[in-house]
């Protein structure tokens, strides 16, 4: 694994006021003591300057209007994070689809559906014309959260290499075992064992891993993680590169993972770097 | 605000000021924190939701504007509500200043909107759409807030409702299971406490009858009138009339009350219930109440099923009264148709020699000073917390009235709502023949309520039996056991018994077969009958020995009365005379009438008076000027008497009556004044002193008139002392045989006509009296019967009545007799 990842160091989120001049007359409400001697002397006229005040006040408030961000957050499992406000919440398509698929109607996939305790999505596309989003053709960014409930088994597996490789094939050995399966998928369609439309369903079309950047984090309270950046291909969805901020984080008591994935195109993730990396890093998660 | 208009003021005008307009241009200006209550709280609501959404999110930490916005996103409708008071308080400010807005919106708008609807819109249907409005408010706010909590829409939240209160049912199940846990609890407990004390007989549960009752056979015929229409109300309904519902029986204790209730359930072919006087002393407060309810309950069903019921409160005194306020002016009076029971009491220096009247009139007073000498002046009407029954109580005594004559209302489930379910109406409440029948001694202890008509109809006073009744109850308690009586000393029996009820009437009978049984005998004889008669009235001598000087000190005392009722009092005769000490006397002379009179007269009461005078003049006269202080108790009675005869009843001087003029302060004849008092002018002291010095005229007056009878009768005081001092104790027929000189049924007064003896008599007594000044021993001794005591057991011959009455009271020749006015002081 490359050491040195040009990931900028976490920084406290200071949202920025998109409505500032307005806000400014807020806080000049607000903070506007200057005519209170003059009402405290004419007390007959208090109620109309302080109802005028307080009027005054949350109109201010109101005139901001939306704010920066929806902040979205699960209390039970302690979970925040948030995305700019214009973003749409969608309803999201388990990401195992795309990298494990399984056949909807199967055991193994109700398994993974109670595995997942919580998941939500949101995408930039305000239009809802790509529902495939993790690997959108537009290449504009999605975000994906998902809380995972952990088997004693796979409680006693977890190691920063597993949380790396909990989503797409990130590792050096992850990527080999994924490129096993493709290559068996392949021989099996190869030797007429599978038919194709079995084989592209169950094929990943994975290809082109280019690691960004790579951190393991530690929000204290013995909460445990890794964020990693990287390129991936898809085939089958999609001929754009993607990049993939993916945060992943495991609870103290290792019961739960928790899972938040930022996707969009290579070059987009370049260039609103700056915009991308705030949402990463307001992923929070607090000791349950 | 309109140029020129007043502005209103407001509270209570000063009491000098006219009437003024209250009626306000413009509106009441508002406080200044109710005019921003509503939007603080609502900041206040606003600002801690904010608070907490940044407490909660780490990502709005130190994030204020931010965590202001989400909250805007998030509840927009606290905005909405803030902006609608921002207005509704515009809308005020602008009323409270511009008259022609303020009248626009009261008049036009919203009184327009209420005239509107009172034309168009009936009150019923107004009250159904308010209701309808309320409910439909209601749902909605059920609606909004199972939206929120079910995070649905209102509309589908409302479709859930059924299953959210299916939900909760269990706890509502478990809420109300407590309730009714502890409710039933109580109820237990007050069911248990609220039964006993009411027993029902049924007809031949009870053997008595109406022929066991004797000697008050006015009353009976009365009630078994009452019986009659109970037993047959048709023929009292069928002419418009009612059966009479309830009675009272009152009267002194022992004369049969309870016996007839007892007779009327032997003799009724109806269910007798019979409520025990403790029934209603409750512990908790409602007890009683629920007892009566209970009673009556039982009651109208018995009446019911039987046709009519009879229940008899025994002692009805114990269900109280409310109070002396209830009972009219003066406390506690006695409701219509009744007069106290007589005082019983018997002694020389109590009032037993008094007619009844006299007696009740010195009780009352006896009890009436009491309170005066308490409590000063004008202040004493009322015994503070007196009269308060004691007993019931606590509303028992008012369910009980409410259940004799309250609403007469439909009662049942069925009758009441399955009926009207179907349309129809209550059946009235059918007609519950309930005969009430209450018996007490203490009637002034009723409340007057109870005893209205409709409750209690008819009272009727069981009191002490007539002569004929006593003859009649004698005769029956006689008949059961062996006599030797006829039918003369039968009738001699009533006549000198003139008080005696059933239960005395039987004790006496019993008491002279023990005496008979003690003598060896098995058959009960006038000597028993006699001894038992002295027995039960002065109870068992103390076996006291007077020394002798002071023996023949009480002897004369009490011979002076003798002599005196013997020769005056010609209303009553003398019953006993004794010199036996008791518990509460040193000797006593008793009357008795011998007939039932019911009037009384001056006359009379002037010869009470001679006759407890008599002691004191009496002493005076056999002890040259000397006098002891066992006079107190007649000077009292004397005095009562001569009081109201004196102030209430006319018998004196003056006409006025003394209590008339005390309540209405008009002052009395000879002291006082009417019109207005003079400063630290006592008018009624000086009623009071000019009434008490007419009394003492009068009294000295009658004082020296018994002196001059007793002078006259000498011989007759010192002969009766004698007999008294020799036999202890002699009946009345002995006593005026001695007076007489003749033969007496036990004594013989035929000794006392022998010159020599009472010329022995008069010395003894010079002896005694020359002992008494020297406190020494007496000289001679009681001079002893010539003829040893003649005590014939044998039937004396019967006397005629007028024989054994002493002569015509000698009267001066003047004519004036001993009541003239005195002269005016």
């Amino acid at each position: 694994m490359p050491t040195n990842i040009p990931i900028p160091p976490e920084r406290p989120v200071t949202s920025r006021n998109t409505c500032a001049p307005y806000c400014k007359n807020g806080r000049a409400l607000l903070a506007g003591g200057g005519g209170m001697a003059a009402t405290m002397i004419k007390p007959t006229r208090r109620p109309a300057r302080l109802t005028l005040l307080l009027a005054a006040l949350v109109s201010a408030v109101a005139a901001c209007g939306a704010p920066t961000y929806t902040y979205v957050k699960n209390s039970n499992e302690h979970l925040y994070f948030k995305v700019p406000h214009e973003w749409r919440k969608v309803d999201p398509i388990a990401p195992d689809v795309f990298t494990d698929p399984v056949d909807p109607a199967s055991f193994e996939s109700a398994k993974r559906d109670a595995a997942r305790a919580w998941q939500a999505a949101y995408d930039s596309d305000r239009s809802g014309e790509n529902p495939d989003v993790l690997f959108g053709n537009d290449g504009k960014p999605f975000v994906y959260a998902q809380v995972r409930k952990l088997t004693e088994d796979q409680r006693d597996e977890m190691s920063i290499n597993a949380l790396r490789d909990l989503f797409l094939p990130v590792t050096d050995s992850g990527r080999k075992v994924a490129a096993q399966h493709d290559q068996e998928i392949i021989d099996s369609f190869q030797k007429g064992e599978l038919s194709l439309n079995e084989a592209r369903l169950r094929w990943s079309g994975l290809s082109g891993f280019e690691l960004i950047g790579d951190r393991v984090l530690d929000p204290g309270n013995g909460i445990k993680g890794v964020r990693t950046v990287f390129n991936y291909y898809n085939a089958k969805y999609s001929d754009v590169l993607h990049t993939f901020d993916q945060t992943v984080l495991l609870s103290s008591d290792s019961s739960r993972a928790y899972l938040f994935v930022i996707s969009c195109a290579a070059a987009y993730y370049r260039e609103h770097f700056d915009q991308l990396n705030t949402i990463a890093t307001s992923f929070t998660v607090r000791s349950r | 605000m309109m140029p020129g208009a007043k502005t209103p003021v407001e509270g209570l005008r000063p009491p000098d000021e006219q009437p003024r307009d209250d009626s306000r241009p413009t509106r009441k200006p508002l406080p200044m924190w109710d005019r921003l209550k509503f939007i603080l709280g609502i900041v206040v609501v606003w600002f801690v939701l904010v608070w907490a959404s940044m407490a909660e999110n780490p990502l709005l930490q130190n994030q204020f504007a931010e965590a202001n916005r989400v909250q805007l996103q998030r509840r927009p409708w606290l905005l909405v509500l803030l902006g609608l008071e921002i207005l509704r308080q515009l809308h005020f400010l602008i009323s409270e200043h511009w008259s022609g807005y303020h009248r626009f919106w009261t008049n036009l708008i919203f009184g327009g909107f209420e005239r509107m609807t009172h034309r168009r819109l009936s009150d019923w249907t107004r009250f159904r759409i308010a209701r309808v409005i309320k409910w439909l408010f209601w749902i909605a706010m059920f609606a909004i807030i199972a939206g929120a909590l079910l995070h649905t829409s209102p509309l589908l939240a409302l479709a859930q409702a059924p299953a959210i209160i299916w939900r909760l049912m269990p706890m509502v199940f478990q809420l109300l299971f407590a309730i009714v846990f502890i409710v039933i609890q109580f109820g237990a407990l007050f069911w248990f406490l609220s039964r006993g004390g009411v027993d029902v007989y049924y007809p031949d549960d009870v053997k008595t009858r109406f022929k066991d009752v004797w000697g008050q056979d006015h009353v009976l015929e009365r009630v078994k009138e009452n019986i009659v229409f109970l037993e047959d109300p048709q023929a009292i309904e069928s002419k418009g009339g009612y059966v009479p519902g309830g009675l009272l029986l009152w009267g002194p204790p022992g004369t049969g009350k309870t016996l007839m209730a007892e007779a009327v359930a032997g003799e009724t072919g109806k269910p007798y219930v019979f409520v025990d006087p403790g029934a209603f002393i409750n512990m908790f407060f409602g007890v009683g109440v629920l007892k009566v309810k209970g009673l009556f309950r039982k009651l109208r069903r018995l009446a019911l099923r039987y046709g009519g019921v009879i229940v008899f409160f025994d002692e009805a005194d114990s269900l109280g009264n409310r109070g002396l306020v209830t009972q009219g002016p003066g406390g506690p009076a006695f409701p219509r148709g009744m007069r106290p029971a007589p005082f019983a009491d018997a002694g020389c220096h109590g009032f037993s020699y008094l007619s009844e009247d006299a007696q009740w009139l010195v009780t009352r007073h006896a009890l009436t000073s009491t309170v005066d000498n308490g409590t000063a002046g004008r202040r004493s009407k009322y015994v503070m917390g007196a009269g308060m029954g004691g007993s019931g109580g606590m509303g028992t005594l008012q369910a009980l009235l409410t259940e004799l004559s309250g609403l007469k209302k439909p009662r049942g489930f069925v009758n009441r709502y399955v009926r009207r379910v179907f349309g129809m109406r209550p059946k009235p409440p059918p007609k519950y023949r309930i005969l009430v029948m209450m018996a007490t001694n203490m009637p002034e202890a009723l409340d007057e309520a109870l005893l209205r008509p409709g409750r209690i109809d008819r009272i009727y006073k069981v009191g002490y039996p007539s002569k004929a009744g006593r003859i009649r109850t004698y005769e029956g308690y006689l008949d059961k056991v062996r006599h030797a009586l006829n039918a003369d000393e039968i009738d001699k029996l009533a006549t000198i018994t003139p008080y005696a009820t059933g239960a005395t009437i039987k004790d006496m009978v019993n008491e002279a077969l023990i005496n008979s049984i003690r003598d060896g005998r098995d058959a009960i004889e006038w000597r028993d009958v006699i001894k038992a008669k002295q027995f039960k009235e002065l109870g068992p001598p103390e076996d006291v020995e007077y020394i002798e000087r002071e023996r023949h000190a009480v002897a004369v005392h009490e011979a002076c009365h003798a002599v005196l009722a013997y020769r005056t009092r010609h209303h009553m005769e003398i019953d006993i005379a004794t010199i036996e000490k008791g518990s509460d006397y040193l000797g006593m002379v008793a009357s008795i009438p011998p007939e039932d009179q019911f009037t009384r007269w001056r006359s009379e009461y002037e010869a009470d008076i001679y006759v407890s005078l008599a002691s004191l003049a009496g002493e005076r006269i056999f002890y040259d000027g000397d006098s002891s202080s066992g006079v107190s108790g007649d000077l009292e009675s004397a005095t009562t008497v001569a009081t109201y005869m004196e102030g209430f009843w006319g018998m004196g001087s003056t006409v006025s009556s003394y209590s008339t003029a005390k309540r209405l302060e008009v002052g009395s004849p000879g002291g006082g004044q009417g019109g207005k008092r003079q400063k630290g002018q006592n008018t009624e002291l000086q009623a009071k002193t000019a009434l008490a010095d007419r009394i003492e005229v009068n009294l000295g007056r009658l004082l020296e008139e018994a002196r001059q009878l007793l002078l006259q009768n000498r011989r007759e005081v010192l002969t009766l002392a004698h007999a008294l001092e020799t036999h202890k104790t002699l009946t009345g027929e002995d006593a005026v045989a001695v007076l007489e000189r003749r033969r007496g049924p036990l004594v013989d007064g035929t000794v006392y006509s022998d010159p020599a003896f009472v010329r022995q008599i008069e010395a003894y007594h010079r002896a005694a009296v020359a002992a008494h000044r020297g406190h020494s021993k007496l000289t001679l001794a009681l001079p002893v019967t010539p003829d040893p005591i003649t005590v014939s057991w044998a039937p004396a011959p019967p006397l005629p009545d007028a024989v054994w009455r002493g002569p015509t009271p000698e009267r001066d020749g003047d004519g004036s007799g001993p009541g003239d006015p005195p002269p005016a002081s």
